[in-house]
């Protein structure tokens, strides 16, 4: 019992000053950013008490905010509807691909490795109305009547950032589910391929059920990720033309840095962190009830 | 050993005392952070920087060198935790004002009276924007202007005068775009939403005079005046009308000025900022510039004598500056008669009047800005500079959304819609 006890000690001492670090740099930003949520906070430093009317403020009557969570949600639905199918998709091709599979694994996962900066700009070139890849593509098939400035049209300027974020992070995701796929053992793609199962059925009937727990896991990711965009859309629209590409950081930041409200912006920090909970809640109870149907 | 212990801690314990006795006799040394950039005025700066560590006089500077954009993070950052540099470079008006407010920057009025040579070197009403409650907090050392660039090259080969008002400037315009030669008639890029707004400022300036933005920005007046709408329906026409690049609002301020440099585009309305881009080696349109007043606009009450631009490159000193003396003599030596010097070679414009400096060396239209500003009568500042970050984005984003077909009239009500809620005095 006593070495039990002093095991635990030991433990205790041990893992301390990991998790002074972790609440330092992690937690107690979070806490003092809600704090700060609740005071109005400039420049010169805490300006007093105001309870709950940043928020109030944020839900009636900036619209802005609101048009920014409208975009985030929709990037959210964008990020999964693109990414989920392709990335399973490439992670399947590439347990079925002998040959050079480590070199279609590192080019599908360059993008990732690229800095945000960069593919930003890149993408700024490709979209680009005069000499852009793509409206040069379109024009070369035939549809120069669809070339426009696509980052310089509020209708079209968000999705097409949204597909550029898709693109760096597909890599990223079908890594995982490659870990996942291969985590399967052989043996039962060999016994479903005795009993008479085409490709087809091998991986709806085998290889997708045994990947559900990774796809929470993954949609998860996604969806946060998605909800807290931020780097690509600065680089590219910094949330224009006229505020359609704007995301919930971006809208943070600009309030925070330029515009000197600390407090507001924490206040979106806040909702913005709330929203990412809730998403996460929602995704563990829903695959909960799917994984107990499968079972 | 433990002898040889004593001997190396007493070396370490003198050694860290004369260290101490040193720093006594070491240099005052400043910290600041100032914009630097890839354009003349930064390497000016820079130039006018070095020289003064190079003067030996206790007093060394150290200057972190960030793009302008990029301190609009840093700095509120550093403000807020009280460890800004000692200098610091700001925009005028609404920008100082939540520093100033804050009392984060050191006031100058003592040190502008204490040298009465120095303070009269200015530009008379150059400071007026720097100045809260009577109290100057920054010194200018560059000034930019809105000014209109013309293609004399381009405007020759079709037989067009130089513009004075909009009613001809859109004309001659027009003759450019139907000429099909592929010549852009007015270079224009709208990513950032700025460059609509300052040419929207120009237009609403002539039209109604100071007044109506004088009163609207501290909410005395309304942002619907018809002098702001008309001045947005008519950068709306310009665009229906095709007289700007195709794409204009994905296009990055960078890329509107390569057009015109490169001779693709016959027009542009724009900060002399630009001017020592355009003097440059590679420039298609060095010796071809043709510089003009902002066009006045018939039956409009503003003339073309006032002009719109900011006192730029203001430095300020922090309130928590340990060397506030210090800080001031390298103050004076930037805006002073050398450096200026060094900015007005490099192709700046500058705070002070100009026959305090030698203008033989100045570019072309340098030489024809100055002559245009000689009849200056007065000067307003940016919408943007003096409404602050959150109100002036969003006049800069109204103007772009009429720019891109917007009804005027409703963008400017819920303009003033947001004003209302968001401003502060």
């Amino acid at each position: 019992m006593e070495a039990l006890r002093r095991k635990k000690r030991t433990i205790c001492l041990f893992v301390l000053p990991a998790l002074i670090a972790y609440l330092a740099v992690s937690t107690f930003p979070i806490l003092a950013s809600t704090a700060m949520s609740f005071f109005k906070w400039n420049v010169a430093g805490n300006q007093g008490w105001i309870g709950l009317k940043n928020y109030m403020q944020l839900f009636t009557i900036d619209d802005i905010f609101k048009g920014s969570v409208q975009h985030v949600l929709y990037a959210m639905l964008l990020c999964v509807a693109i990414q989920m199918p392709l990335a399973i998709l490439l992670a399947y091709l590439l347990t079925r691909t002998r040959h050079g599979r480590n070199a279609f694994k590192v080019m599908f996962f360059m993008p990732n490795m690229i800095s945000t900066s960069a593919i930003g700009i890149l993408w700024m070139f490709v979209y680009n109305l005069n000499f852009g890849l793509l409206n040069s593509l379109l024009k070369a098939l035939g549809l120069g009547d669809y070339v426009m400035p696509w980052l310089g049209e509020t209708s079209t300027a968000l999705t097409c950032v949204i597909v550029v974020a898709c693109w760096q992070y597909i890599g990223y995701h079908m890594i995982i589910y490659l870990c996942a796929m291969q985590s399967i053992p052989q043996s039962i793609n060999e016994a479903a391929a005795i009993d008479g199962a085409n490709a087809w059925q091998t991986f709806w009937r085998i290889t997708f059920p045994m990947l559900i727990p990774i796809l929470k896991v993954d949609m998860i990711l996604i969806t946060t990720g998605s909800l807290r965009m931020f780097d690509i859309v600065y680089v590219m629209t910094n949330g224009g033309p006229i505020h359609s590409t704007e995301m919930i950081a971006t809208h943070m930041y600009t309030r925070t840095f330029r515009g000197l409200q600390f407090g507001y912006g924490s206040a979106m920090a806040v909702i913005l962190t709330l929203m990412c909970v809730l998403i996460t809640i929602i995704l563990n109870a829903s695959f909960k009830r799917i994984e107990r149907t499968i079972d | 050993m433990k002898k040889g212990l004593c001997l190396v801690l007493s070396i370490a314990l003198l050694l860290s005392i004369c260290s101490f006795s040193l720093a006594d006799n070491q240099s005052v040394e400043l910290t600041a952070m100032f914009w630097g950039g890839d354009d003349s005025t930064a390497d000016a700066c820079k130039e006018a920087v070095d020289a003064f560590n190079a003067q030996n006089n206790g007093i060394t500077v150290k200057v972190e060198w960030l793009p302008s954009e990029d301190t609009k993070t840093k700095l509120p950052t550093l403000m807020a935790a009280d460890s800004a540099p000692d200098l610091f470079m700001v925009w005028s008006a609404g920008y100082m004002k939540p520093y100033v407010e804050a009392g984060k920057i050191y006031p100058l009025n003592d040190a502008l009276a204490a040298d009465p040579e120095w303070a009269d070197s200015f530009l008379g009403g150059i400071m007026d924007r720097n100045t809260f409650d009577g109290v100057v907090y920054a010194i200018p050392t560059s000034v930019s202007a809105q000014v209109c660039i013309y293609n004399q090259e381009i405007y020759d080969k079709y037989g067009l005068e130089i513009p004075h008002t909009q009613e001809d400037l859109v004309a001659g315009l027009k003759v450019i775009r139907d000429a099909g030669d592929g010549i852009i008639p007015l270079a224009f890029g709208n990513s950032t939403a700025w460059p609509s707004g300052s040419h929207s400022e120009t237009i609403a300036n002539r039209i109604g005079g100071n007044e109506p933005f004088d009163l609207a920005a501290v909410g005395e007046g309304s942002w619907t005046d018809p002098s702001f709408i008309q001045a947005a329906q008519l950068l709306q026409d310009l665009a229906n009308e095709k007289l700007v690049p195709d794409g204009f609002a994905a296009l990055t301020p960078e890329e509107a000025i390569e057009l015109f440099k490169s001779g693709k585009a016959a027009a542009i309305n724009w900060s002399s900022y630009c001017l020592g881009l355009l003097e440059a080696d590679d420039s298609a349109v060095k010796g071809k510039m043709t510089l003009a007043k902002c066009p006045t606009v018939e039956g409009g009450v503003g003339d073309e004598n006032m002009w719109l631009g900011q006192p730029d490159r203001n430095i300020a000193i922090a309130a928590n500056c340990e060397n506030p003396e210090a800080a001031i003599t390298f103050l004076k030596y930037m805006s002073g008669i050398e450096s200026m010097q060094t900015m007005v070679d490099c192709g700046a414009l500058v705070p002070i009047k100009s026959d305090l400096v030698d203008l033989s060396n100045v570019t072309d239209s340098q030489r024809q800005l100055m002559a245009l500003m000689d009849d200056m009568t007065g000067m307003y500042l940016f919408y943007d500079v003096v409404l602050g970050s959150v109100i002036g984005n969003e006049y800069n984003n109204t103007v772009a959304a009429v720019m891109s077909g917007a009804d005027a009239a409703e963008a400017f009500q819920k303009l003033q819609n947001f004003f209302d809620l968001n401003y502060e005095p």
